[in-house]
């Protein structure tokens, strides 16, 4: 009998159509990225002559009779202009309070180094959040088995089974209402919710670790809380930490969400967003001014992706992490 | 001191346990419950501004939220966010899953280049969307006029859709072939092996095999799937600026959030037939999302009914 040792297929008509679906998505994917680059680096002059598009950014396009004064010249020049007029300073004002309501009169203000803080507090403190707050309950309900836990598990599965929409002005209102609206300490708040996919897989994860453990260290005299910080949550760091990247890359390119929670404290995204496409009468509404800010927020998530790829690429599944 | 020591310990075990949970407990009763139960609220209540003062004067409204909000959605050219929203999830769930499937097939084949597509077709799901849709938008305004135009096919209205339309499909396989590939993954091998000792070919074996296998996760996408029939977006946000989007191009997820941005508890302009630029109030969105609610939560609960019992596994 023949042996099969792997899943592979020779190659065929169907596969070989399927490769060359693949190969033009892939192609289309650097293409943009490629003409994208390309535009960042030229002149806006080069740009604006459309028969110059597709060409290699040529230095003469950045100096005189082509452009009278650039800020800054060069294949370099856009970037340079960014990192000067990148940044936001608009007035915003809402009204807060349960019963006695004031107005606040806020700024939308920040530039890249500002903004940067923002997102490091938004998308760095908010997925800690996100992430420890599954696993915290995740943990509480798979070693300590009553009626409490059980209810626990199956509100979580009736939550995510059950789509909600459209409480978003609700939301507005009542972080408004106790006065936690444009606040990171009410974001992150929000943000610590258990009712969610990773919850089971923390659950599923602690439930299948063995309970010798916490029962030899409660015969040494370790606390509930030791037996929780000191070894069971050590034993999910691996997954903790994978979960962790996940949102942490999902808030890091959210800008949505900071603009509704967080109107005057905007992050990275909600800069670069505002500023490039929101805003289209502002000083950076040109191709290459706009290519040149999307480029620089791209960089740091390219140099994550580089280096946690597998760990981002990982399957999480309801027991662990499967690679 | 003594009390302490006279605890069990299971009723330490007890203690401890009550006390935990009582703060993740609360913040679900906080940002779970409450801004829920205030969404139901709201969409029975008016708001006025009270002369001199930052208060609102509230009011019951009956249904009359509801009544201005189905008038808002079949006023003029909005009915086509209904429209555009279920064409949207209709390509998805159809062409988006069946390549998304395909492609997933290849990876988990592990056919020529399959590690490299694997990454390739996951890169959308780290670089934020706005690059994406930036680069895409102007590459093809740049390449692809409007007929009898200048302007770039994705700035006329008329054209817009279905460019936008292969965007949102093309970045949709991202998310996706990576969980098709997880779950074909967890097929035994045995089964497989046995086909194609059997002589299957690869198309009948996807067809016969695979797909009957990842079932559960197939169902899992398209329940999911019913939940983002008004949330998605259709990344219009991104496409187009501060002065909104052409009303023939809308989607209802786009327009739930850009109402909320733009709009507040009393809306500086009253949306009306008679001034179709003012915005609804935040008690009038409310009652759009309690009637989203009401068709999606019983419809996905539906589906999901429905695919289990077709599903052989279930069997």
């Amino acid at each position: 009998m023949r042996k099969i040792r792997n899943r592979k297929r020779k190659m065929n008509v169907f596969f070989a159509v399927i490769l060359l679906a693949l190969v033009l998505s892939t192609a289309l994917m650097f293409t943009l990225f490629i003409f994208g680059i390309n535009i960042s680096l030229k002149s806006t002059y080069q740009v604006d002559n459309l028969s110059e598009i597709f060409n290699l950014p040529n230095l003469k396009y950045w100096k005189w009779p082509y452009v009278m004064e650039p800020d800054h010249e060069g294949v370099f020049g856009n970037y340079l202009d960014v990192f000067e007029r990148l940044k936001l300073d608009k007035p915003n004002g809402y009204i807060v309070g349960l019963f006695n309501k004031e107005l606040v009169e806020a700024r939308i203000q920040g530039d890249i180094l500002t903004c940067s803080l923002y997102t490091i507090l938004y998308a760095g403190i908010g997925a800690l959040c996100a992430t420890f707050m599954p696993m915290f309950m995740g943990y509480l309900c798979s070693m300590y088995r009553n009626k409490v836990s059980s209810i626990i598990y199956a509100l979580v599965l009736f939550v995510i089974a059950t789509p909600i929409v459209g409480a978003t002005p609700s939301a507005v209102n009542f972080m408004r209402s106790i006065r936690l609206y444009d606040t990171f300490i009410g974001e992150w708040l929000r943000r610590s919710t258990f009712t969610n996919m990773y919850f089971l897989i923390f659950f599923a994860y602690f439930r299948g670790l063995s309970s010798g453990f916490s029962e030899a260290a409660e015969i040494d005299g370790a606390s509930q809380l030791s037996i929780m910080f000191r070894i069971y949550i050590p034993l999910a760091l691996n997954i903790f930490f994978t979960v962790y990247l996940m949102i942490f890359v999902a808030y890091w390119n959210d800008f949505t969400t900071p603009m509704m929670f967080l109107p005057s404290k905007p992050t990275l995204s909600y800069l670069v967003y505002y500023r490039t496409t929101y805003d289209s009468g502002g000083d950076l509404n040109y191709a290459t001014k706009r290519m040149a800010a999307l480029m620089i927020f791209a960089i740091p998530i390219i140099v994550i992706f580089s280096i946690f790829n597998k760990r981002l690429m990982t399957n999480l599944t309801m027991g662990g992490v499967k690679e | 001191m003594e009390a302490t020591k006279t605890l069990t310990r299971r009723q330490k075990r007890n203690i401890f346990f009550g006390l935990m949970i009582s703060i993740p407990i609360l913040m679900f009763i906080l940002f779970y419950v409450c801004i829920n139960a205030n969404t139901i609220l709201m969409a029975f209540k008016h708001y006025e501004t009270i002369e001199g003062e930052y208060g609102y004067k509230v009011t019951f409204a009956g249904f009359k939220n509801f009544k201005t909000v189905l008038q808002m959605l079949f006023w003029g050219e909005n009915w086509y966010m209904l429209k555009n929203s279920v064409v949207l999830w209709f390509f998805k769930l159809t062409i988006g899953l069946s390549v998304s499937i395909i492609f997933s097939y290849y990876v988990y084949k592990k056919m020529l280049g399959a590690r490299f597509f694997r990454v390739i077709l996951f890169l959308p799901n780290v670089i934020s969307n706005l690059i994406m849709v930036y680069l895409f938008r102007y590459l093809v305004n740049t390449l692809i006029k409007a007929p009898n135009s200048n302007f770039g096919i994705l700035e006329d209205a008329n054209t817009a859709f279905a460019p936008i339309l292969f965007f949102n499909l093309w970045l949709g396989f991202a998310g996706q072939t990576l969980l098709i590939t997880s779950a074909m993954s967890s097929i035994n091998e045995s089964i497989e092996e046995a086909a194609q000792v059997d002589g299957v070919n690869s198309v009948s074996e996807l067809f016969y095999i695979t797909l009957p296998m990842i079932m559960p996760t197939l169902t899992t996408f398209i329940v999911l799937s019913i939940a983002e029939l008004f949330v998605d977006q259709m990344s219009l946000l991104t496409f187009y600026d501060q002065f909104g989007v052409d009303g023939k191009l809308q989607t209802i997820g786009f327009y739930l959030y850009q109402e909320v941005y733009k709009s507040e508890l009393v809306p500086t302009t009253q949306w009306s037939p008679s001034t179709p630029n003012g915005r609804l109030s935040y008690s009038e969105l409310s009652a759009f999302g309690v009637m989203i609610s009401a068709i999606v939560i019983p419809l996905s609960f539906g589906v999901r009914k429905l695919l289990n019992l077709l599903d052989p596994n279930e069997n």
